[in-house]
């Protein structure tokens, strides 16, 4: 290693030519950004559920609903009937809208004086009152009254069929252009637009908006850290430079490597920034410490990287290892992001133990006030190190008690945890998306579609009356739950038809008994022009599917209205049935993320403490303390999950990753302590005097270094997303519990252990 | 449906009716082959109509099909053969000169017949890839399109006028229309109809020509809609240019 350093300071400007060829390669990668915040893309694309949703959308064609809503004091008064025909014929026109259906042109079937009609609800827009009259109680007697249009006419929905292809490859053009249409049509009436291309739209731009403020905001909140700990220009520029480049580097690896931003790798500059400028820390402190001794700068130079490389490596390597272990996690964004931050986490090693040397046999030495060193003495933080470790040594059954009583009452609080997967629920109450969410699910019955799909494994099985019946009872089943309505199917189409065959009389809305009388009315249908049942039936009626419209705000209650309907369809088509069904669409889809939250928290949880410990006891050469520094963190990791739990602060995508992070960052705490508390020891101390030297000389390093990334993690809060901002505000609670225990529970723990060694003898 | 029909019926029946100049004009082409003077006579087949949706899967009826049409008006009867579970069911329709079109179903399985509406938009006609619009007997090419001759081509491996219709207005259907006329039988083999922008929205193909009562009729028809890739297939097993009975046009036939 110190070859390494003579040959970096006797050649700076080599590695400063390499790492400026580098980060000039990085950023040409930058323009080419993407970004990807869809539920679909969290799970893995071979999962079953994904690969189920894929079948229905290949046989069915889209499953994600696309609404613009109009809500307004009247929606039947001439001039909102304008609008709404006006919209839609112009949200139509757009390229990528497939069709609108509206309240004015939705498909009815009618048994009229010139016969049998399918035709739409309105031929020519209703505008005197005679005709709007007549409209009213023709959609409100039809199936899509709360549908389409709501009986205290306070609302009116259109629901738009976009192009699929269009939507992979133009779907910003196209949310824009429809954002800009809506916008247009906006006042007196106000108008929502919900589905899943749009709100990913919409997250993308918040995304970006995001990014161009917090990056730089947590940059200038660094620099003042940065100040405040080193009062150099110097202890400024350095670090924020050498984190600075490695953001670049991960970034432009991570676009080179064809990943797209994800609302969850979004967090990584900040959080890079964050912890990378520690080690720039410690190597400045260090050398401005030895230049105040008098030494010369080479003579400084050398003797901080001969005494801070294994600390700076030892914090790297731990810290990687805990993003690392988040590859194990289910959902795939969060792979990514741990594998790039631990990636650029040993990037921001590798460039303090080159970049920075060689910056600092460039530039003059910094000048070094004195005189500070003393005040902190006697400080008040001083007596409060002095009084942790006091309690550690002469109470430790209390201290036992308090922290064991913290413990429980937060492990009882961490049962209490909620799961969130719904990405609106991400944003807060006042964004739009959210808002517009809310009025959908309240207003029309439900912002996401389900489907259940029914196979009869036959051609023509559909046509079976006792089939189509079945159909009728999935769909009764779905609408008996509060968060599921207009739950419809073919079923509904054939109704209708048998009821209009016979003069609309009511009685005969039924299924008729043969399979023929089921295959002429559908034939009655296509003669007659009728469309829409390719998203109901396969074309060669052997799988049909039940579609209704759900409430997923309260991802929990969906959840389990989901489970419920599962297990009603596995009672009655299980392996004795000749029929086969299943749920799909994406309520489903979040339903499974749910799920596998737990699974990844566990799984992330185990691996990153596995790999932290073995890590700590391989560098300490001692597996009891390596456990012995895992403490703090299990008691944070539980203390996190209590405050989540008691504030209801839900387990999502975001959240999920704080445990693993929290270990990762916080074995740093205990890393730091008991190192020290050896080398205080190894010199002759008794325990009681080693932990009083260490909690005030590591104890400090301790709270400073919490301190800044508590107050660089807090910029976390001023983001758009609730879900990120709750983020900022637990990874900083979670630094503040994790040096707090690492103060007090480490030396509690090393006291005990001293002592029983000396039992030994 | 029974657009599809006249259509069918109207290609079939036009065989041989043009007139073969030396080098005619565009506009001489198309008015040999104008569909209005086609539209009389009488006649039926039998045939098979497949349509198929956009992954290839097919649904097949076979249909016996009469059709009428003289200075009264027109009238067309059909009757569903196959598959089993639509077998008897019938269609009738009449439509008086200068008067509004009835339509009557019967549907077998529910011992019912009930008049039906005629429907009014464009859109697609039974599932199949014919709209009412461009089958329609008032389809009028000469009215709504400028013709233009372009040089000749083979197709199907037969020599070809090549016509181009360009829309006179916004009351035209299709934007451009292009049209492969056999030279020797003066029957189209292939339409292109295009849409918004010039793109190819539909292709009209004729082929497996078979003389009936002395004349080409065409025993394969294909519509292949371009933008949603469906097609239908129409495929004549029996045809006959034989008058039909009168009383075949009725309402009472169909319970028969």
């Amino acid at each position: 290693m110190q070859r390494w350093f003579k040959l970096v300071m006797d050649h700076p400007w080599v590695v400063m030519g390499v790492v400026v060829l580098i980060t000039i390669g990085a950023a040409t990668f930058l323009p080419r950004i993407t970004f990807d915040a869809s539920i679909d893309a969290m799970i893995p694309e071979d999962d079953p559920v994904l690969v189920e949703l894929m079948e229905i959308v290949e046989d069915f064609g889209t499953q994600d609903l696309f609404l613009v809503a109009v809500q307004g004091d009247d929606v039947f008064s001439p001039a909102t009937l304008r609008k709404i025909h006006d919209l839609a014929s112009e949200l139509e026109a757009l390229p990528g809208v497939v069709e609108v259906q509206s309240p004015l042109n939705a498909q009815k079937v009618e048994s009229g004086f010139f016969g049998i009609e399918i035709a739409p609800m309105t031929l020519d827009l209703p505008q005197t009152p005679e005709e709007i009259e007549e409209f009213r109680n023709d959609i409100l007697s039809s199936p899509y009254a709360g549908r389409l249009i709501t009986p205290d006419g306070r609302g009116a929905a259109l629901f738009l069929e976009l192009d699929g292809p269009a939507l992979l490859t133009e779907r910003n053009d196209l949310m824009g252009q429809i954002e800009a249409v809506v916008q247009r049509y906006t006042g007196p009436e106000k108008i929502h637009v919900v589905g899943d291309a749009y709100i990913l739209y919409f997250t993308e731009q918040i995304m970006k908006q995001d990014l161009v403020k917090l990056v730089p905001f947590v940059a200038v909140i660094i620099g003042v850290v940065l100040y405040w700990t080193l009062r150099s220009f110097l202890g400024i520029v350095i670090p924020l430079l050498t984190v600075g480049i490695s953001v670049t580097w991960t970034v432009g690896l991570m676009i080179w490597r064809g990943i797209p931003v994800s609302i969850i790798s979004m967090v990584m500059p900040v959080i890079l920034v964050t912890i990378g400028i520690a080690s720039s820390i410690h190597i400045l402190n260090k050398y401005q410490e030895g230049l105040a001794r008098g030494l010369a700068k080479r003579e400084a130079l050398e003797e901080t990287f001969a005494a801070i490389t294994a600390p700076v490596v030892m914090a790297a390597l731990t810290t990687a290892a805990g993003f690392a272990s988040l590859i194990t996690a289910f959902v795939h964004p969060i792979r990514e992001f741990g594998v790039l931050t631990a990636v650029g986490v040993m990037l921001a090693m590798g460039l303090s133990l080159s970049l920075v040397p060689a910056l600092l046999v460039l530039v003059k030495e910094p000048e070094v006030r004195q005189g500070k060193e003393k005040a902190q003495k006697d400080g008040p933080l001083t007596r409060i190190l002095h009084t942790f470790v006091h309690w550690a040594v002469h109470r430790p059954r209390l201290l036992v008690l308090i922290v064991t009583a913290i413990f429980v009452v937060f492990a009882l609080g961490a049962t209490l945890i909620t799961l969130e997967s719904n990405i609106v629920n991400y944003f807060g109450n006042s964004s739009p998306v959210k808002q517009a969410t809310m009025v959908i699910e309240e207003v029309f019955g439900g912002s996401m579609q389900i489907s259940v799909v029914l196979d009869t494994g036959e051609a023509d099985g559909i046509k079976d009356p006792a089939v189509l019946e079945e159909l009728v009872v999935i769909q009764d089943h779905l609408n008996s739950f509060d968060t599921i309505n207009h739950a419809t199917s073919i079923a509904d189409v054939i109704r209708e038809l048998n009821q209009a065959l016979w003069d609309g009389d009511p009685e005969f809305y039924a299924i008729p008994d043969s399979n023929e009388a089921v295959a002429q009315l559908l034939l009655l249908f296509s003669l007659q022009g009728g469309s829409g049942i390719d998203s109901l039936v396969t074309y060669d009626y052997s799988r049909a599917l039940v579609t209704a419209q759900m409430k997923t705000l309260d991802a929990e209650q969906m959840a389990q209205v989901i489970s419920q309907v599962e297990q009603f369809l596995a009672q009655r088509y299980n392996s004795g049935s000749a029929l086969k069904s299943y749920l799909s669409g994406t309520p489903k889809v979040m339903q499974r993320l749910m799920n596998r939250y737990v699974q990844t928290q566990i799984s992330s949880l185990i691996s990153s403490s596995v790999m932290v410990g073995i890590i700590v006891s391989a560098l300490m050469k001692s597996v009891s303390l390596g456990l012995l520094s895992m403490v703090p963190l299990i008691f944070t990791v539980v203390v996190n999950f209590g405050i989540m739990g008691f504030a209801g602060l839900p387990l999502d995508a975001v959240t999920s990753m704080i445990s693993s992070v929290s270990i990762g960052i916080g074995i740093d705490y205990a890393i730091h302590y008991i190192s020290r508390y050896r080398w205080e020891a190894a010199n002759g101390h008794d325990p009681a005097t080693a932990l009083r030297q260490t909690s005030t000389s590591a104890g400090r390093a301790i709270i400073y270094n919490a301190l800044a990334l508590v107050v660089g993690f807090l910029v976390l809060v001023f983001s758009h997303f609730r879900a990120i901002a709750v983020f900022g505000l637990l990874i900083s609670a979670a630094m503040i519990v994790s040096s707090l225990a690492a103060l007090l529970v480490v030396p509690l723990l090393l006291n005990h252990y001293a002592k029983r060694q000396l039992r030994k003898g | 449906m029974k657009r599809v029909l006249l259509l069918v019926l109207a290609v079939v029946l036009a065989v041989g009716s043009a007139a073969g100049a030396e080098s005619p004009t565009g506009q001489e082409i198309l008015g040999d082959l104008s569909f209005r003077t086609i539209l009389s006579g009488s006649g039926s087949a039998e045939l098979t109509m497949i349509t198929e949706n956009a992954k290839g899967a097919q649904r097949s009826f076979s249909l016996k099909v009469y059709v009428q049409m003289d200075e009264e008006g027109d009238a067309q009867f059909l009757e569903y053969l196959a598959p089993a579970d639509v077998r008897g069911t019938k269609f009738l329709s009449v439509k008086p000169k200068d008067g509004e079109s009835q339509m009557w179903l019967y549907l077998p399985a529910l011992g019912r017949e009930r008049r039906i509406a005629a429907h009014m938009t464009g859109d697609s006609f039974m599932g199949t890839d014919f709209t009412y619009e461009e089958i329609g007997g008032d389809f009028d090419y000469e009215e709504d399109y400028t013709v233009q001759r372009l040089p000749d081509q083979a197709e199907q491996g037969v020599d070809c006028y090549l016509l181009e219709l360009t829309a006179k207005g916004s009351e035209a259907l299709y934007s451009k229309v292009r049209m492969w006329v056999w030279k020797e039988q003066m029957v189209p083999v292939k339409i292109e109809f295009y849409g918004s922008g010039d793109a190819l929205s539909k292709t009209l193909t004729l082929s497996n020509f078979l003389p009936v009562s002395g004349e080409l009729i065409p025993h394969h028809v294909v519509m292949a809609n371009n933008a949603q890739g469906t097609r239908t297939i129409l495929e004549l097993t029996e045809v006959s240019q034989e008058t039909v009975d009168p009383d075949i046009f009725t309402v009472r036939n169909l319970r028969r």
